[in-house]
Parts: structure tokens; C-alpha cells; sequence
């Protein structure tokens, strides 16, 4: 995907205010939204021309527009509750079919202003209630789009909350049906799923201690005397706040401590206060001492291995925030409550951690990090790099892409940013796609060692062409970077232009502001540099395994 | 009365200008034309007014209603369209 997303607006209303929010939205990617003549949402999904050159789009439709007997039910005519649910398969069917044209399809749930029921206190009766068909159909929708990996539907329900969102007065005048405050949300949520699919979603979230995750100053007070958990409003809200970062963190955020304290105070707070929801394994990393605070926040991104761009940082101190705002203007420091009770719902409302996808990586990531800390440890331990990569007993194993790795290896080509030769953004459909081509070959790489299972972290795809084979991905999770695994895969991927009897094996790194370590890695691979970008080797000439790694192919 | 429904109106103006491109933003000023905005934008307008009319003073007002701001929209100005509120909102107060 690019900087630039052209986004098709679809919809039975006018989404003028809708485009205008989208577009005039300062946070990247840029969208140019074009709107399709409203009212005529079947011809525009079924008009190939109309999509041309567009790579989103959001239709969005009112039920009883699209679905004739929906209509029919809200007139009170006797419906058939599985008639209305075959016209939503068949609408379904038309998604599926403009998905192919677009990178993302956006749908939002069908809604209805409240009260338009009108069966009162039979609205939930099946075969009766307007709100229960209403239910039913849009779990239909979800179904049939959810056999399409590019489709998302998207909750409406919580952009027109509130007594003002639907407006008859706006309805008669401009044919929408919503006030600007409706489509300011969806813009809002649009353009968060949009930033996750270009890979843009935060990774790590850091937090202060005292009067952030728990009541009062440890130091002074001690653990024993924290406001945290009890029959206290106070401290009730602490420990849902607690329980929701332990939520995001189920999902692969990874949670990290940046505190000005005694850390063995510190650590005897989180392991031993009762009502602490998150202990020390819960964290990624901590930095608790006496430093600046950005000063340890860039250190603990970097031994992360993750940019400053992937991180967001939750201090209740405004002094603290001024402070990471202005000398790191990458990391997003979000406005925080000073009433502890509306914690919970400031972190909720963050969108930026939003992703298009759950993996088994994501719910094991914080255990994944963790494992790398005892690598590094061990590593302190050991003297030479060679001796510590020898301890850890490395294993890699290349795979070829399977109906079973392409949903994370989509997601690995989507979210890597350090160490990724070309930054190409596909959706799985057109990984596929670019991988069923004969003359294209895409390997899944997955890294072991004695201290855990890293799972899929890498990718290594090749264009065969006339005399040469062409490194086209060149990626690797900055978890496992810097341990030999790039150079393994240069190894495997020489040996394949050998066997394939090329007369030589390039990569070309498409520069970005963020894979300068791929960059460096390739500058130092060995590989002779033609032009600017474009590293080559004779492939008659083997590339050695590193000896400390080993590698295995499935 | 008059400044608080100026300030309402800016908040619109505020609004509103969320929807339009950058070079072609609103001056919050009495003197602001409302032909500027397109008809997507007087309804829009319109309806944020009267939201933050109800919210600034706990009743509403109906823009829409004849004689209101509707009529000669084209010609009204932020100024004049402060001056139709407060008119409507005396006449409420004295029925």
C-alpha cells in the first residue's frame, strides 16, 4: 500500500461529510476518497470501471436499501426471516465480488435509528422483531465476509450512539441520514483500519508507575499502603485498568515499565501487592531508576529491537508527556485523565494498536520477548558472539508458503519495517497470487533456539528470471535480527540460484525511512554493490552457513 | 447572549472546517459569508447549530422554520446568523 490510499465510497446515502472527514484526517496514509452516485450501490459493485485504480473502499448501506425485505419488515409486513437472510447472502456475494478489485473492503453493520422498530417489547421476538432480523442479518454479513480475507466489516453500532446521531432534519436536506458526528467516528475507524493495514499499528506500550498503574508513590509509602484493589472506587479502577492492559497484551501488545524509582522497591510492589493483575512476566522489558525518562524509553525500544514509531507511552504526570512529546515526537504520548476512574476508557479509546489480524505469534508475544531477554542475559555470560550463538543452539526452518502460514506470513509482510528489503504491502489474496506465479518462489522462515520458539519471523521470496534469480523479500521480525538468521538465509538463498544454474543472485533494497538495518545488514553481506541499491553474487561461488545455526528444510 | 452564541457558532465554524480542505478553511469572524459553504454544508450547518445552541443554552431553536436563517442563506453572514438565533431565542423565552 501506498502513502496515498484512493478509497471508493459506496453507499444508498450521501457520503459527502463522511469523504470530507477521511480526507481532511492529517494522520498518514492520506486518503483521496471518491464518491460513487449515491443510490446506486449494485451498479457501482458490480462496474468494474467505477474501482479502477482504487485500492479501498468502504460501502455502506441502510438495510432496508439494499435488502427488499427488510423494508418489507419494517412496514410490518409478514417476512420470512430466511428470504431476508438469502438476499443478504446474495448481497454478501457482491462484496465478494469487488473485494478482488481493492486491497480492503470496509462494511459497516447495518443500523437503525432507535424506536423505528416499532414492535416495542417484541422487537427481540424471532420472526416478529425488526431488531432481532436486524441482528441476524448483519451476523449473515460477518459470515459470508469473513470467507474473504480482504473484507471487514466494522461495528457501527458505537459511531451513532447518543440522541443526535441520526438526523431527519439532514435526511431531508442532503439525503444523509447521520450527523457530521457519525461520520466523523467512522472516519476515525476507517482510517485506524487502514493505518494497521499499512503496517502503522503501535507495538509496545510504555508505562509509569506511580499514579499509573496503581494509587500513590511506592517509595514513600510502600506497597502495603498503594491505593489498588479493596472496597475503594479508587482503587477498583486501577485494577480494571490493570485487567485491560492485561486484555491488549492477550493480543500481542507488548507492555514495558519506564518508572523514576527504586527498582527493588518497584519490583516488590508488582510480585508481591495482592491486587496487581500484571506481574513481572507480564512485561516485555522494564527501565525503573533515576534517569531521564527518554533517555530510558529509547533504550528500551532499542533493546526491543523495535523503532520509536511502534511505541506509545501513558505517564498521569503532564510534565513527563510534555517531555517525550517534544524530544521524541515519534512515540505517541495520548492525552491522559487526571481522574483515575476514566483510565480504563482513555485506553480503550486508543486506536492505534488496532490490527487487521491474531496470530498464535501475537498472543504469545510478550513470552516470545521474555525468552529474548534470557537470551541476553546468557549472552552477557558468554564471551564472543560466535560463543553466544553457539550456546543458544539455533534452529532455522524454512518452509514453502501454506494455506496454514499465509495468514501470518501476510502479516509478517505487512508489519515489518527494519528488516524488509522491498516494504511490499499485499493482502493475502495477492501474496498468494505473486507466489502461484511458476516463476516465483516464496519460503516462510521460522527460528528456534533452546530457550523458545520464535514461530514464523521471516520471509525470503525470489523471482527466477532469464540468468538470474532476484531476491524480492528479504524479511525478518526484528526479534530474531542480528543472530546469523539473515545471513542463513542468504546461504539458502544462493544455494537455490546454484541449483537453479543462474548466473547470479541480486537483491535490490527499495530504501524506506525505517529499513536502514536491512540496508546496513546488506552492505556488510559480502555481496558486491552495482549502482545504488542493487547487491549481487555469483552463485557458482557457495555462500557459507553461519556454523553456529542450523538449518532445516521442509 | 450575543457573545455566547457567537462562540457557539465558531465551535461550528470549528466543526465544519474539519470537512473542508485546507486553502478553503472559514474565518471565525461575524463578517464570514455562509454562501461559502455548498448545500451539503449549509445543512450541516445548520444542524450543528442547533446542536450547539441546545447545548449552550438547554433549549432548541429550529433553523429550518420560516423566516429562520434558511431564507436568503445565500446573503447571511456568521454576524446575521448570530443576530436570527438571538431573535428566536427571545421570542421563545417571551411565548
Amino acid at each position: 500500500m501506498t502513502d496515498l490510499m484512493r478509497t471508493l465510497l459506496i453507499s444508498d446515502f450521501n457520503l459527502e461529510t463522511f469523504a470530507a472527514y477521511l480526507e481532511n484526517d492529517p494522520g498518514e496514509p492520506e486518503i483521496e476518497p471518491t464518491v460513487a452516485p449515491f443510490g446506486q450501490v449494485v451498479q457501482t459493485l458490480v462496474d468494474s470501471a467505477a474501482w479502477s485504480n482504487q485500492e479501498a473502499a468502504v460501502v455502506w448501506t441502510q438495510p432496508h436499501a439494499v435488502i427488499g425485505s427488510f423494508n418489507a419488515a419494517q412496514r410490518f409486513e409478514r417476512v420470512d426471516p430466511e428470504r431476508a437472510l438469502a438476499e443478504v447472502a446474495d448481497f454478501g456475494q457482491l462484496l465478494i465480488g469487488a473485494a478482488d478489485r481493492v486491497k480492503a473492503l470496509f462494511v459497516p453493520t447495518w443500523e437503525i435509528p432507535p424506536g423505528e422498530g416499532g414492535y416495542g417489547f417484541l422487537e427481540m421476538r424471532p420472526g416478529v422483531g425488526v431488531a432481532h432480523l436486524l441482528m441476524r442479518m448483519n451476523l449473515k454479513l460477518a459470515e459470508i465476509a469473513s470467507s474473504k480475507s480482504n473484507i471487514y466489516v466494522l461495528p457501527a453500532k458505537k459511531w451513532i450512539e447518543g440522541k443526535t446521531a441520526f438526523n431527519a432534519k439532514l435526511w431531508y436536506m442532503a439525503k444523509s441520514p447521520f450527523a457530521p458526528e457519525v461520520f466523523k467516528n467512522a472516519a476515525r475507524d476507517v482510517k485506524a483500519a487502514i493505518r494497521a493495514l499499512h503496517g502503522a499499528a503501535r507495538k509496545l506500550l510504555v508505562l509509569d508507575l506511580d499514579d499509573t498503574l496503581w494509587g500513590g508513590i511506592v517509595g514513600d509509602q510502600g506497597w502495603q499502603n498503594l491505593t489498588l484493589g479493596g472496597h475503594d472506587p479508587i482503587g477498583e479502577a486501577f485494577v480494571d485498568f490493570q485487567t485491560t492492559l492485561k486484555s491488549l497484551a492477550n493480543r500481542g501488545v507488548l507492555l514495558a515499565i519506564v518508572s523514576k524509582n527504586t527498582e527493588s522497591i518497584a519490583l516488590e510492589a508488582i510480585e508481591r501487592h495482592p491486587a496487581m493483575v500484571l506481574r513481572r512476566d507480564d512485561f516485555a522489558h522494564l527501565k525503573i531508576n533515576w534517569e531521564d525518562k527518554a533517555k530510558n524509553l529509547v533504550e528500551l525500544a532499542d533493546e526491543l529491537n523495535l523503532g520509536l514509531q511502534s511505541v506509545v507511552f501513558i505517564d498521569d504526570n503532564p510534565a513527563e508527556r510534555a517531555r517525550i512529546r517534544d524530544t521524541l515526537p515519534e512515540v505517541f504520548v495520548p492525552d491522559w485523565p487526571q481522574d483515575k476512574t476514566f483510565y480504563k476508557s482513555a485506553l480503550l479509546a486508543l486506536d492505534c494498536f488496532h490490527q487487521p489480524l491474531m496470530t498464535d505469534e501475537d498472543a504469545r508475544r510478550t513470552q516470545l520477548y521474555r525468552d529474548e531477554q534470557r537470551r541476553e542475559q546468557a549472552k552477557a555470560q558468554v564471551g564472543s558472539l560466535d560463543d553466544w550463538l553457539k550456546s543458544l543452539d539455533m534452529r532455522v526452518a524454512v518452509q514453502p508458503l501454506t494455506p496454514a502460514n499465509l495468514a501470518r506470513a501476510t502479516q509478517l509482510l505487512n508489519k515489518t519495517n527494519q528488516m524488509n528489503l522491498a516494504t511490499r504491502r499485499l493482502t493475502e489474496a495477492e501474496l498468494q497470487q505473486w507466489a502461484d506465479n511458476p516463476n516465483h518462489v516464496l519460503w516462510t522462515v521460522n527460528v528456534a533456539d533452546k530457550f523458545g520458539d520464535a514461530g514464523l519471523t521471516g520471509l525470503l521470496s525470489v523471482a527466477v528470471e532469464d540468468e538470474a534469480v532476484r531476491i524480492v523479500d528479504f524479511i525478518l521480525s526484528c526479534r530474531v535480527m542480528g543472530r546469523k538468521v539473515e545471513q542463513t538465509m542468504v546461504h539458502f538463498a544462493v544455494d537455490f540460484a546454484n541449483r537453479r544454474e543462474a548466473k547470479r543472485i541480486e537483491a535490490t533494497i527499495v530504501p524506506t525511512a525505517k529499513n536502514q538495518p536491512c540496508r546496513e545488514f546488506w552492505n556488510n553481506s559480502g555481496f558486491e554493490l552495482n549502482g545504488e541499491n542493487t547487491f549481487s553474487w555469483d552463485p557458482a561461488q557457495a555462500y557459507s552457513r553461519p556454523e553456529s545455526v542450523q538449518l532445516i528444510i521442509e | 447572549m450575543h457573545d455566547r452564541i457567537l462562540q457557539a457558532i465558531f465551535r461550528v465554524i470549528d466543526e465544519i472546517n474539519l470537512q473542508r480542505p485546507k486553502r478553503s478553511k472559514l474565518a471565525k469572524s461575524e463578517g464570514t459569508k455562509l454562501a461559502e459553504l455548498d448545500s451539503l454544508g449549509m445543512a450541516n450547518f445548520l444542524v450543528l447549530a442547533e446542536q450547539e445552541i441546545n447545548k449552550e443554552f438547554g433549549r432548541g431553536v429550529n433553523l429550518l422554520e420560516e423566516g429562520s436563517l434558511v431564507d436568503g442563506f445565500e446573503r447571511q453572514t456568521i454576524g446575521s446568523a448570530v443576530g436570527i438565533i438571538e431573535r428566536l431565542l427571545e421570542r421563545d423565552s417571551d411565548d
